[in-house]
């Protein structure tokens, strides 16, 4: 099951408390998608990433904006 | 007390104030560090010696003001018992300021605060053609204006990519904040050297760990000061990797500055008139 979640009218540091937040609410093995502006990319990242969860789909949309799919450790 | 006595007691950190008979009493102070313990010494100086006042300078230290000359010795005796030194001021090398860089701030890519102690002990107060100003901040965020200084080191990323599982995603590209990444799909990524700011975000926001971090270390920004007429500094060097390299280099610059430096003439000046050209051929030359 993916959960969506659009955090392109948040800043920092509320883009990767909330992306966070949302991946602690998915089940194991569960995916979520979010949408961000390429300035959040850096600290959505590195959270994920610390956190040990893994990006498997990533996409430039023609807006500027980005759509990533995480999926939960 | 002559023209020289007055000059002797600035570089030595007392300052004559406008009022006569006063100084300001400059602290040595490395990166904006201060333990509880020196604060309290310094409370109790300010109170005892001073008008209770302590004035917190641009460049991150401390003076104590309205201290009377009789009590220069005794304000000096009091504070080293504390561990907190005078400072310096005149043609030396001032101040040495750093941000937190990677001990405190999440952003920080080098140890500011060590390297700022590293430039300390081998080059505080040591003479020079005119005033010059050390600067360390942790990464590209800048928050410390090392462009400002007479030498700036400044945390940098040098960002690597590797074909094997790179998926073409653009992150990377999308992350990059001055457009220095070109992704050619299934092709290649492309990396404008001259354009890299040494951020790093391109590799925090690489999903896959292709685009990955080549070099951390410290790049050297030479020439830079602030004052009447601002100038910033330019780059000097490829990438340093190691903080005994800049201690190595920083002693270069400042031979440079004493063969080549007219009295009373900035850093920035001599460099203007010399040519960055030169400046690099010493430092590379030296041992």
């Amino acid at each position: 099951m993916t959960q969506e979640l659009d955090i392109t009218g948040d800043a920092c540091p509320l883009t990767h408390v909330k992306v966070g937040r949302a991946m602690d609410l998915l089940a194991a093995g569960g995916t979520l998608r979010v949408t961000l502006r390429a300035d959040a990319l850096k600290a959505v990242m590195s959270s994920l990433k610390a956190a040990g969860h893994r990006v498997t789909a990533a996409e430039r949309r023609d807006d500027g904006l980005v759509v990533i799919e995480v999926l939960r450790a | 007390m002559g023209e020289t006595d007055w000059r002797e007691l600035k570089k030595g950190g007392m300052m004559r104030q406008r009022e006569a008979g006063l100084f300001s009493v400059r602290l040595h102070v490395v990166g904006g560090q201060v333990s509880a313990g020196q604060l309290a010494a310094i409370h109790e100086a300010a109170s005892r010696f001073g008008r209770g006042e302590v004035h917190l300078t641009t460049r991150q230290g401390v003076e104590i003001p309205f201290v009377p000359l009789e009590s220069l010795s005794a304000v000096k005796e009091f504070l080293a018992a504390s561990g907190v030194g005078v400072g310096t001021c005149g043609p030396t090398v001032r101040t040495i300021t750093a941000c937190q860089g990677c001990t405190v701030c999440p952003s920080g890519l080098i140890d500011a605060p060590a390297l700022a102690r590293d430039l300390d002990c081998a080059f505080y107060g040591r003479p020079v053609p005119h005033k010059f100003k050390f600067a360390v901040t942790g990464c590209a965020n800048n928050c410390i204006k090392v462009e400002e200084n007479d030498l700036g080191i400044k945390g940098w990323v040098e960002p690597g990519w590797r074909r094997d599982d790179c998926t073409y995603c653009g992150l990377c590209a999308a992350a990059c904040p001055t457009g220095a990444i070109r992704v050619e799909e299934g092709v290649a990524v492309h990396l404008d050297a001259s354009a890299c700011i040494g951020c790093g975000d391109c590799t925090d926001a690489c999903p896959t760990g292709t685009m990955a971090v080549a070099v951390r270390g410290y790049r050297l920004f030479a020439g830079g000061k602030f004052g009447r007429i601002p100038r910033l500094g330019v780059p000097i060097l490829p990438v340093l990797r190691d903080p005994a390299e800049v201690v190595r280099v920083a002693a270069a610059v400042l031979d440079f500055f004493r063969a080549r430096g007219r009295p009373g003439e900035r850093f920035a000046d001599t460099v203007a008139r010399t040519g960055v050209e030169a400046l690099v051929a010493h430092v590379g030359e030296a041992p």
